[in-house]
Order: C-alpha cells, then structure tokens, then sequence
C-alpha cells in the first residue's frame, strides 16, 4: 500500500527527470582550461586569440599534491580563425581541456585589431553567456600575444596581476579609467560613438616571459600601463598621453583621487619650486549653452585635496598665500584640462560625452545635427574653471625651506 | 492475538481460596518471580490468608513492615463477622499504599503486574490489591542528549511517576491535568498524559485523546511508537512532535499549551502539537541573556542551512557554474582536485556515507574504543585519504563542516532528517546544477508548508505569518517583551505576565516631597 503504483508514480517521474539530464553540461573542475587573460589581434586577415592559461598545480599555494613543482603559473595558447567563435572553437583541435573564460579578467587587444574594429568583439561578448562584460580591456601597441605572455612579479595570476593594477590605478591616480567590455558597448553605441580604453605596454626588450627571469631582481620586460587609446566606432582613432588623459578624466569627471605636482613661489616674488598636491576630492559640472550660433561649454571643476610636499617657502599659517597656493594649483589642472581637450579637439573624438549633453538639452536640434555630430564637436568653445581647495597641508604648516631660513 | 483475549468473559474469583491460587500459578505457568505467601491466622475460624506479588516490582520493606504485620496482629484478635473482617483487611492494606478491590482474575493479574500486592482470604470473592509497587529504577542522571552549560542538570529516568514528579514539581498550579492509560496488549504501559487546564488547547487535548485510544497493539517500548502511531504527516521524514528528556522543557512547552506525553519505561517525553522552529530551540535560550540567545539562535538556523545544502552547493557550482567563484578560490580547487580520479558528486556522496558510517559506528561503539573510532575517522580516512590523492582537501573540509553543522542543531531527529534529505539535495546538485537544488529546496517548503502538528501548521509564526509568535523564532525577545503565550497553540488563557515587566530605575516616591 506504501508503494502503490499511485504513490509511486511522482517518485518514478522524478527519477526519469534526474536520470534523463544526466548531468547534461555537467563539466568537472579538472576538464577546465582557466583563461585569465585574453590577448586578440589580426594577422593574416585572420583573428588571433592567445589565451593565457592558469597551471592550477603551479599557481596554487598550498595545494597538499606535495608536487611544488617549478614550472610558470602560466602557460599560453594562441589560435586563429576568420571569426572570433570560430578561432575559440579551434581550441578544441589543440587543447586537451576546455577553455572556460568565465573568470578572464583581461582583455587585450592588439592595435592592429582596435584599428580593423571592434563590433564583433563586443558582438560574440554580449551575445555568448560564458563571457563577462566586466573584463578589463586594454589596448596595446606591442604584441598582444607577448604581453599576455609576460609574468609579474608578486602576482602568480598575470590576468588577475593586470586587473588589480588597472583597478588599483583608477582608484588612487585616476589618470586611466578601468573600462570593461560593457563599458566599452554602452559608450561606443552612445551619442558620441566614441569611447576611450587604456593601453597596456611593455617596457624593456619585449621578449614573453620566463619563470628564470623571476629569479632576478630585474626582468628584461615588464607590463606598464601607458596612454589613453581614443576610439570612434569601435575603430582605433589616435591616442593620448598620461597628461592629456588625465585632462580627459577632469572633464568627464572620473577622477577619484589624482596626484598634481605644480610650481610654488611660496607666497615671493622670484625662484619657484615644484609641490605636489594630491586631490582627494573632486567634482566638475559641465553645462552647455549656445551663443550666436556657437556651442559653448563651460566646465565647473572643484577640486579638495592636500599638500603633500612642497620646496618652497610655504607658509600655510598665512591665508594670503594658502590663496596663492590654490591659484597655482588652480593654473595647473586649468593647463591639463586644456591640454586633455585639445587633444581631442584635434582628433575630432568625443570622448567626454558633449553630444549626450547636447542631446539632452537640445533634443530637437539632436535629431539634425547628429550625423555631422564631429564637425559640430570641433567648433564647440570649450570654457573650464577651476576652483581649488586645500583642506589640509599635513603635519607642518611651515616648509622646511622657510624653516631653514628662518 | 489481542482480539480474541479482549472477548474472553473475566472469570470472577473463587469463595476457595485453594481454587484462586490453583488458577494463579496456572495463569502464572512457568513464572518464577510471582510470590504467593500462604498464612493462617490462629482465631476462631482459623481463617487462610495468601498474599500474591511479583518479586522486584514490589518494595518488600514495605510489604513485609507496613503491610503483613499489621495485618497479622489486626487479623490475630479480630473477632467480627466476615464483612468487618474484609474491611479490616483492607484497613490496614491501606497502611502500605493505595487499595484496590479486585473481583475476577482479570484486573487482579493486572493488579500484580503493576507491582500491587494482592491479599487473598478464604471465604471472599473479592480480594485487596494494595500499592506497594516499588523496585530498583535507573537513578535520576544529567540529560545525555540536551546538555546546557547553565540551567537544570536533571534528566528524566525510565520510571512514569518519577517523570511526572519531576513536572508537578516545577509546574505547582492546580491546573495542571495528567491522565492516565494503559496501552498494549501484552506490556500494559502506562501512558499518562499531561496539560494545564485553560491553558493548552481543548480540542487538541480531546484529539490526542482520541489517537491515543485508538492505538491497539501488542507493546510500546517507547515513546517513539506513540509518536509514529498518533503523530500527523506519516510519511514524512520530518518529526511532528517534540521530544526531550529535560523536565524544564517540558514544563515550559506546558506553560505555553503543549500537551506531554510519558510513557513508562522511557526517559523520553513527547510534546505535540510542535512547529519546525520549536526544533531550533535549547530550553538555555531562556536561561541566557536574550543578546546570546537570539546569536545562537540565528547560529542554529545559519547551520541547518549549511548542514542541508553546503554539499550539494559545492557539487553545483564546482560541476556547473565555475565562473562564481572567484579566480582564486577555483583555482586552488582545480589544483586540489588535480589527480582525483572520481567526479566531485560520487566524490561528495563517498565521503557523506563515510561520515555516517563513522557517526553510526560511534553511537554503537562500546565507550571504551569510541576513542579508536575518531582516530580512525579523522586521521586514516581524512588525512591519508587526502594524501593518497583520492579525496580532495576541499571536500574533507566541506563535509566535516556539514557534518559539525549538523550536530549544532539542538533536536538530535530533526538533524537526522537533515542528514536524509541532504543526500537528495547532492543528487540535485549533480545532475541539475543550482537549478537543482533551487527545486530541491521549492519542494522542502512546500512539504513543510503542507505539514500539520495536530492542526497548528508546521511553518507557523511564518506561514501563517503571526507577528506576535516571531518574539521567540529567529529572535529571542527579552522575557519582559513575551507578554503573551504563542497564537495558534495556547487555548483561552493568553496572558503570560504583567505589561510593565522591563526592570526600570526606580521612580523617585513624590508623596515624600
């Protein structure tokens, strides 16, 4: 009566469920290949992808196997195809392992390839779940495949080395914004059709990394992050220095914390010296107007921050010439801010997001003037002020110049 | 069996006194502890006297002191006619314990099996049955299976009396009912069931009732076999009643119109009608302050989770959803699972059976090597297992951490539950990923929903949702705030305590201004 065939009915439907799927897409830890970066060019009228795989024994520290064995914590695999897919799947003719790119961290992409254009690339990552949107992206001059290749010093994982410093650099510097794939998307289908991504370089010989290299203390080469690279329509436009870049993070307003170092007078007439001021605090406010047919932009930026070293003849308990220090840290940023603009001024790239503020308050007017949207950018009057607060200048309100003097 | 003894006439007793003993000792074939002392005492009509009793049931002091003697010296100068002369008899049976009359062989073989000493006379249908019942019980010991660190080290024992005079002395109201029945054909238990007037639930008093003599069966050894009989939900794996060995909370579950039920013969007391979250509860959490309890509490609840589902998690995102963990975290698991021969599921299955081999064989394991058993289980099947590359070291630590988890849980059969249903939701995990066990778990609640304890629904302060009940759930409330007992299980009588309990400074006296 227990096992009736009424009761046992749900229980056998359940059973052909589990028995059915059989573990369908079940995949096993050890039948995984561990992408942490990704490296893509073209070559050959082909793309090439070079993966760079995690060695599991290599990597993990700890592991009881009791093997410590001595071999790179990475090993790299590059293969083409005529489409990005189709060179994926051509792993599968090499690779004893599947490739599993769920924790990829680092895309980078060779500058052949950011010129050829990246709409299939943000295609096959927005259309395919494996993938995440949220992977790093750089651009890079050297080979990509090499700089996958490299190793790092104190990072076992490179992929993982690669992200935490972009991540790390926003955060403290903010000269390079962190860009991720959907990052990337939204701003290149954006009023603008431009977007920005870092670059990723190698200083030094440029030769693919070796465990015996990390024996000494110095590597031949090494991963550095570099300039701004500027897109339009997913294709490679030009590039920008740090300083214009950080121009650039000024007037988009992304900057976290920066590091400014600017010439001081300390309040005389005469020889200047160099101080550094680190903002800690910063807003800009862009507001747009039109002026006889001219678009003007005005940009209001604020910036708090401290001092943090100065060789000048400081002498903070003075408010006259705290307002003289303000002012000339004022000047700079005014000077970086014009520098980052006129960078893209001349290449013609809207970057800084000026269409979606034309957009937004002239939404008639959008409809007309957005396929000329660049030769309207480029006769835009770009007017940014700058007001600069120095909260604090640490422990010593006299430099050490003027007390030595004294 | 027992039917066609229920149909047997009761043979009345013999005027002969030789006829009932003869029908005695042939009841009594083959029984080598029944007693039958024969006495004359030397008066007028030289009157033939026999006690019956069974040895070791009995207290043979008091036999022997309160109740023979005074019967022989009363008996010795009687002179009264035969009815006096009964009375007189049951006069001084009085002396030992209560009486009973007893008038056919039935309900005197009942008698005497109850450890009631039996005094036949010559001349009477009728005999004196007079409580002397008494013998050796297992002490009363600290609780083995719900200890605390602060409150009563008092357990039940296996003797009905001493449990329910450890209840009547904690709970001293006149309110408090314990009813007594005989269940069993064969074992005669003693079942005494015990509410407090007012304050349990009526109907639920008269169902448990009901269930209680609808039982016939040959024995209950246990608790246990009433449970199964009475309790709702026969089939499920989860427990509708309550069980425990501390008279403190049994006293607390009468308090708020729970109905106990003790069975002779077993320290384990059972309390209906019961929610699930009753079995989250220590009876400490009321000793402790509320800050402490409330943490353990949500401890309790935090390790019941990961008891049930920590290794059907691990199988499902190590099998199917990688890219959840963190780049870190899965590669040390790749590199720990480099080697292994067998698949994370099979893997994760080998290693819970183990544990529960090992869990079984420490529970029947003689004290003395219990010792040998965790040695065994930890080094030889933990360690090397590890180092002989068959286990992985991820899968060790989770299934000793399910396994430690699962004794957090303060009711040892509810954990045992868990361990069950554990196993399904492994199978889960493997085969349909989190999907699985996201089904897995949708199932649970809906059994758990459909559940009943003797018509309070299982999931009660939360489904029904009843905002008053949730003060002792997750939470412990402190007792000033507990004004009123649990909605849905208490009957009329409500109120717990006085409104302004929450101790305050004291008020300056303003009349003394």
């Amino acid at each position: 009566m227990l096992l009736s065939p009424q009761r046992m009915k749900p229980i056998f439907a359940f059973m052909i469920c589990i028995c059915l799927c059989g573990c369908w897409s079940r995949k096993e830890l050890t039948d995984l290949a561990i992408v942490s970066a990704t490296g893509v060019d073209r070559k050959d009228n082909q793309w090439e992808l070079t993966y760079q795989l995690v060695t599991p024994a290599a990597s993990a520290s700890g592991t009881s196997g009791g093997n410590a064995s001595s071999g790179p914590p990475i090993s790299v695999l590059s293969i083409q195809g005529d489409t990005l897919r189709k060179a994926f799947a051509n792993n599968e003719l090499e690779n004893t392992r599947q490739l599993h790119i769920g924790n990829n961290r680092v895309f980078v992409i060779g500058d052949a390839a950011a010129k050829y254009g990246l709409n299939s690339l943000i295609d096959t990552y927005l259309r395919n779940p494996q993938a995440r949107e949220t992977v790093s992206l750089f651009v890079t001059k050297n080979n990509p495949r090499i700089v996958v290749s490299q190793l790092m010093y104190l990072e076992k994982n490179t992929g993982e080395g690669i992200h935490k410093l972009i991540e790390k650099e926003t955060q403290n510097t903010s000269i390079l914004p962190k860009v991720n794939m959907f990052d990337l998307a939204t701003e290149s289908a954006g009023a603008s059709k431009c977007a920005v991504i870092p670059e990723l370089r190698i200083s030094g010989k440029g030769e693919p990394g070796s465990t015996k290299a990390l024996e000494n203390t110095t590597t031949a080469s090494k991963l550095k992050l570099g300039g701004l690279a500027i897109l339009n329509k997913g294709k490679l436009v030009g590039w920008l220095n740090q300083k214009e870049a950080l121009g650039i993070a000024f007037i988009r307003n992304r900057v976290n914390r920066a590091v400014i170092s600017f010439e001081f007078s300390g309040g005389k007439e005469g020889d200047k010296a160099k101080s550094t001021f680190e903002v800690s605090d910063t807003t800009t406010r862009l507001k747009m107007k039109r002026k006889e047919g001219r678009i003007i932009v005005t940009a209001n930026i604020k910036a708090k921050g401290m001092i943090t070293d100065t060789g000048s003849q400081l002498d903070a308990i003075d408010p006259k010439v705290v307002r003289e220090l303000e002012q000339g840290v004022g000047d700079e940023l005014l000077r970086i801010v014009l520098e980052g603009w006129h960078a893209i001024h001349g290449l013609r790239t809207d970057v800084v997001g000026f269409a979606d503020l034309f957009h937004r308050k002239y939404p008639r007017d959008w409809q007309e003037i957005k396929e000329d949207w660049a030769v309207a950018f480029a006769g835009i009057e770009f007017q940014p002020s700058v007001e600069v607060t120095v909260e604090r200048v640490g422990l010593i309100n006299q430099s050490y110049q003027k007390l030595l003097e004294e | 069996m027992g039917q066609k003894h229920r149909e047997k006439m009761p043979q009345p007793l013999s005027l002969h006194l030789e006829d009932n003993l003869a029908s005695l000792r042939a009841a009594a074939d083959k029984r080598s502890d029944m007693v039958i002392r024969s006495f004359h005492v030397p008066t007028v009509n030289q009157m033939e006297y026999a006690l019956v009793y069974i040895e070791g049931l009995v207290d043979l002091t008091s036999i022997n002191e309160s109740l023979l003697r005074p019967l022989m010296s009363v008996l010795s100068v009687h002179d009264g006619d035969s009815a006096e002369r009964f009375a007189a008899i049951q006069n001084c049976a009085s002396a030992a314990g209560p009486t009973v009359i007893v008038e056919d062989m039935e309900s005197l073989w009942q008698q005497i099996m109850q450890g009631d000493t039996v005094i036949l006379a010559q001349g009477y249908r009728q005999a004196v049955a007079s409580g002397t019942s008494g013998g050796e019980w297992r002490s009363i010991a600290e609780p083995t299976t719900q200890n605390v660190i602060r409150g009563p080290k008092e357990a039940f024992t296996e003797s009905l009396r001493t449990n329910t005079s450890m209840i009547s002395r904690r709970l001293k109201s006149p309110n408090l009912r314990i009813q007594n029945k005989i269940i069993g054909e064969q074992t005669q238990t003693s079942v005494s069931v015990l509410y407090l007037e007012g304050i349990a639930d009526d109907s639920v008093v008269h169902e448990i009732q009901r269930r209680l003599d609808r039982i016939q069966i040959d024995g209950i050894l246990e608790g246990g076999y009433i449970e199964e009989l009475i309790g709702d939900a026969a089939l499920s794996p989860f427990p509708t009643m309550f069980n425990t060995e501390r008279p403190d909370a049994v006293t607390a579950g009468l308090l708020e119109g729970q109905i106990a039920i003790v069975v002779d013969g077993s320290p384990f007391v059972l309390l209906a009608p019961v929610t699930f979250f009753a079995f989250f509860e220590s009876s400490e959490d009321y000793y402790q302050r509320f800050y402490i309890a409330s943490f353990l509490r949500l401890l309790r609840f935090g390790a019941f989770f990961i008891s049930l589902l920590l290794p059907s998690l691990y199988i499902a995102v190590t099998t199917y959803h990688q890219e959840m963990l963190p780049t870190t975290l899965l590669v040390s698991l790749v590199a720990q699972r480099e080697g292994v021969p067998l698949p994370a599921l099979i893997e994760a299955f080998l290693m819970e059976i183990t544990f529960e081999v090992l869990r079984e064989a420490g529970v029947r394991m003689p004290k003395a090597i219990g010792s040998a058993i965790s040695i065994v289980g930890a080094l030889v099947l933990g360690q090397a297992a590890v180092e002989a590359g068959l286990i992985s070291a991820a899968m060790v630590i989770i299934v000793s951490f399910t396994a430690i988890s699962n004794f957090v849980i303060p009711s040892p059969n509810l954990s045992v539950t868990v361990g069950l249903i554990r196993f399904t939701m492994m199978l889960l995990g493997g085969t349909l990923g989190l999907y699985g066990v996201m089904v897995g778990l949708m199932l649970l609640c809906i059994h758990l929903a459909s559940l009943r304890s003797f018509g309070v629904p299982y999931l009660m302060p939360v489904a029904p949702l009843i905002w008053s009940n949730l003060k002792d759930v997750f939470i412990r409330f402190p007792l000033w705030s507990m004004r009123t007992r649990p909605d849905g299980i208490a009957g009329k009588n409500r109120i717990r305590q006085k409104k302004t309990l929450k101790p305050q400074p004291p008020q300056p006296n303003p009349g003394k201004e």
